[in-house]
């Protein structure tokens, strides 16, 4: 077959003739002309060629010569031949534009030919190089029908990672690139966008492909391409255009995860649940690893979720961290995110970090083993209050997270945080409705039954007035007293606990002994007198309990008088209710700063389980069914305490007995806190 | 002891119900005996002649439920009548088996007198 350079030399002389009168610089040219496209065999001097002038003028004289002769002798130039042709023919000139400007005078004046119009499309293609180069896209021309590249610019490699050779020979080698659809399809040669084009002349209008490079990196491009077609309407090349949306990608995803999150977030209240399902919603969207660690109340934390799309790497991952825990006092990552509450973003996880996180070498290898390549950091926090710590890790698909990344998964860990937030509040309503429930089912029992016996008793003297003069005797009025006594002191528990709950325990304040004052606190138990708070079981068990009251040092201090009263009823009411009928021990004393009072008794005792929760609201160790009460007395003891800036406390061993101690501060305005 | 069949069991561990209880169905002719818990109940329940239970559900020792329990596996006490007397509202009282009635406190003294007559 007779290729173009055959032509080239066989009609050399013919074509520096075409270019007269300027024949020494068409000879030049021609000579470069050759050697760009393989056909000179002689080494000319290079020295004597780089200074080849040529007029845009001759320049195109020998196009229309080549044209010529190559159509004469029924060759086509391709169109790399053109470019190469045209790089041999205009080089020089652009080089040396001013010296060429007097050739060009002399050749204006010599041809009539119209020259001007060669000169304008030799300056426009030195235009398209510059534009091609110049603007922020990939440009790729690829010639018809073999789809052979013709042109990439350099932005080509920064995005593609490289210019396959096998790609750059023709439509067949475009499979070398792994282009895959966002079904996951992988793109056959023939689908890419430029092939089509050239293939079925279709105009592709930006496709986005994701594309997987050589490094084991991901990029989206979105691509264009058209056909090129001659004035026949001949396709004679494609172009395609491409750019890297893989951060408009990203921010895309991450908008679309940010709404999913919040609506997964804001439909549950089982926060747990929740937070595992937004891991697992973040991989991949946002990156190869999601976890989420959750701060205990005791300051330590737990791996709620860990996430990845390769289940035997979340297994990796969570026998890694139990072989290696986190080191709480670490100087950052997750540590120090759930210690400081300040996010954290590494653009690069460089192995000097993956160093200095190790424990141990083994720990090293299996750390650089998981390809950590960028990571996010952020606290899920509510109020100024850190809850826990979502991490968001890149590893295979090479992402490097941006600032703007930060800025999303904040938002989510925001959105989490009110989560569990709402969570928690909903879970402390429910319990307090519970406890409410519960307390309005023991109070309304304990009112109900004086109510009833007061009410029997009425009716019954209403009854016997109906028939005759009614003799009320004193034990009946007395036993209308107990009931009307009864009632009284639960409805003024029940004040308490709304009065203690709303904070508005106003202290009453002077100058009280606690020695005196559980004297006769002891004294009311002892004459008969209802003293305690408990309500049934009055008679038998509490026949012959004798209550020894002991006391040592001061015993005087600023407080209120009333409360300590009622104090010291809760307290050895407590005593004579549960203490099995055995000896009861208060003690009084105290020194120069707290007073101490115990009441010890010996009875069925509180197991240790129960020492704290006795304290609560409603809440008793023993059963509602066994013992009267509507357990408050404890929580209001608490409650007069803590307001007098002092402490109770319990000790107690099952079936013998239990112990309450009160410190009171002798001044509790002096003391702090 | 007593055979008397008008004889009522009244089984509640609070005093002055006990005591108005006994007050109320003395004045009305029944002969009335007491327990203060589930346990004392069954034992006198066992020991006499009864025509009717009244029967406090919370108590110490041995509740309602567990004095229901067992008055319905023995033979001997097994269908003496009950009425359950209660401040809690209908807290479980599918579980104490086929009880004639509730009275919820505070009831009134007829409808004691009521459902005493109905079966003694």
């Amino acid at each position: 077959m007779t290729a173009l350079r055959d032509i080239l030399r066989e009609h050399d002389a013919e074509l520096v003739a075409a270019a007269a009168p300027a024949q020494r610089s068409a000879a030049r040219a021609l000579r470069q002309v050759r050697r760009a496209l393989g056909a000179d065999d002689v080494v000319d001097d290079d020295a004597a060629d780089d200074g080849a002038l040529l007029s845009a003028v001759t320049a195109a004289r020998l196009r229309r010569a080549l044209r010529r002769v190559a159509a004469a002798a029924g060759v086509t130039p391709t169109w790399a031949e053109w470019e190469a042709i045209d790089d041999a023919l205009d080089g020089p000139r652009l080089q040396a534009a001013d010296a060429d400007a007097a050739d060009a005078d002399a050749d204006a004046a010599a041809d009539a030919d119209p020259i001007d119009a060669s000169a304008e499309l030799a300056r426009l293609r030195v235009l398209m190089r510059a534009v091609i180069e110049q603007v922020p896209l990939a440009v790729a021309i690829v010639e018809a029908p073999s789809g052979r590249r013709l042109i990439a610019n350099e932005r080509n490699v920064a995005i593609l990672g490289r210019l396959a050779p096998e790609a750059a020979a023709g439509i067949d080698g475009y499979g070398v690139y792994e282009g895959f659809r966002d079904d996951g399809t992988r793109l056959g040669a023939r689908d890419w966008p430029v092939a089509r084009s050239l293939i079925s002349g279709e105009v592709v209008n930006g496709e986005v492909v994701e594309l997987r490079r050589g490094d084991g990196t991901t990029v989206f491009i979105r691509i264009s391409a058209s056909p090129i077609k001659d004035d026949a309407g001949q396709t004679v090349a494609a172009i395609s255009i491409f750019e890297d949306v893989t951060a408009e990608r990203h921010l895309q995803d991450g908008v679309r995860f940010l709404a999913e999150a919040s609506q997964l977030l804001g439909s549950s209240l089982d926060y747990e649940q929740t937070l595992k399902t937004l891991a697992t919603l973040a991989v991949p969207r946002l990156g190869d690893w999601c976890a989420v660690e959750m701060l205990r109340p005791d300051g330590t934390s737990e791996q709620l979720a860990v996430a990845h799309i390769d289940p035997t790497k979340v297994e990796l991952a969570v026998a890694l961290r139990d072989r290696w825990p986190p080191d709480p006092a670490a100087a950052r990552g997750m540590p120090h995110v759930l210690r400081t509450g300040a996010a954290e973003l590494w653009p690069e996880v460089t192995d000097e970090m993956l160093v200095e996180g190790a424990s141990d070498a083994e720990h090293l290898a299996h750390s650089r083993a998981l390809g950590l390549r960028s990571a996010m950091v952020v606290p899920i926090v509510v109020n100024a209050r850190v809850l826990g710590a979502l991490t968001i890790v890149a590893a295979e698909s090479g992402r490097r997270y941006t600032p703007a990344d930060l800025l999303l998964v904040q938002e989510v860990a925001a959105r989490a945080g009110l989560a569990v937030e709402n969570a928690a509040l909903y879970r402390t309503t429910q319990d307090a409705v519970r406890m409410r429930e519960d307390f309005l089912a023991v109070a309304s029992h304990e009112l109900k039954t004086p109510l009833t016996a007061l009410h029997l008793q009425v009716a019954r003297l209403q009854g016997q007035a109906k028939k005759g003069p009614v003799v009320v005797d004193a034990e009946r009025l007395e036993r209308l007293d107990r009931q009307v006594g009864r009632l009284m002191r639960l409805v003024e528990q029940l004040l308490d606990v709304s009065r203690l709950t709303a904070g508005k325990l106003a202290l009453d304040v002077g100058d009280v002994d606690l020695r005196e004052l559980a004297a006769a606190a002891i004294g009311r138990v002892d004459a008969g007198s209802d003293g305690g708070v408990h309500g049934g079981g009055r008679e038998g068990v509490d026949e012959g309990t004798g209550i020894t009251l002991t006391s040592s040092g001061p015993a005087v201090g600023r407080w209120d008088k009333g409360r300590l009263e009622q104090v010291l009823a809760n307290l050895i009411g407590n005593a004579t209710k549960y203490g099995a009928g055995k000896p009861i021990d208060v003690d009084v004393s105290g020194d120069n700063d707290v007073v101490r009072l115990t009441v010890t008794d010996r009875g069925i005792g509180i197991p240790l389980a129960d020492h704290e929760r006795i304290f609560h609201r409603f809440e008793r160790a023993v059963s509602a069914s066994n013992f009267g009460g509507i357990g408050l007395g404890l929580w209001i003891v608490q409650q007069i305490v803590a307001a007098h800036r002092g402490t109770v406390s319990v000790k107690s061993i099952p079936g013998e007995g239990a112990s309450f101690m009160v410190a009171l501060p002798r001044r509790p305005s002096e003391v702090s806190g | 002891m007593t055979d008397h069949p008008h004889t009522v069991l009244i089984v509640d561990d609070d005093e002055d119900i006990r005591d108005i209880l006994r007050e109320v169905l003395t004045d009305e002719g029944f002969s009335v005996e007491m327990a203060r818990d589930g346990q004392e109940g069954l034992d006198r329940l066992r020991s006499g002649v009864f025509c009717l239970v009244l029967l406090d559900l919370m108590m110490p020792r041995k509740d309602g439920w567990a004095f229901r329990a067992e008055q319905q596996l023995d033979p001997l006490i097994r269908d003496v009548p009950v009425v359950v007397i209660t401040a809690s509202g209908a807290a479980r009282l599918e579980l104490l088996g086929g009880i004639k009635a509730v009275l919820h406190k505070p009831m009134s003294y007829d409808a004691i007198l009521t459902t005493v007559r109905a079966h003694c």
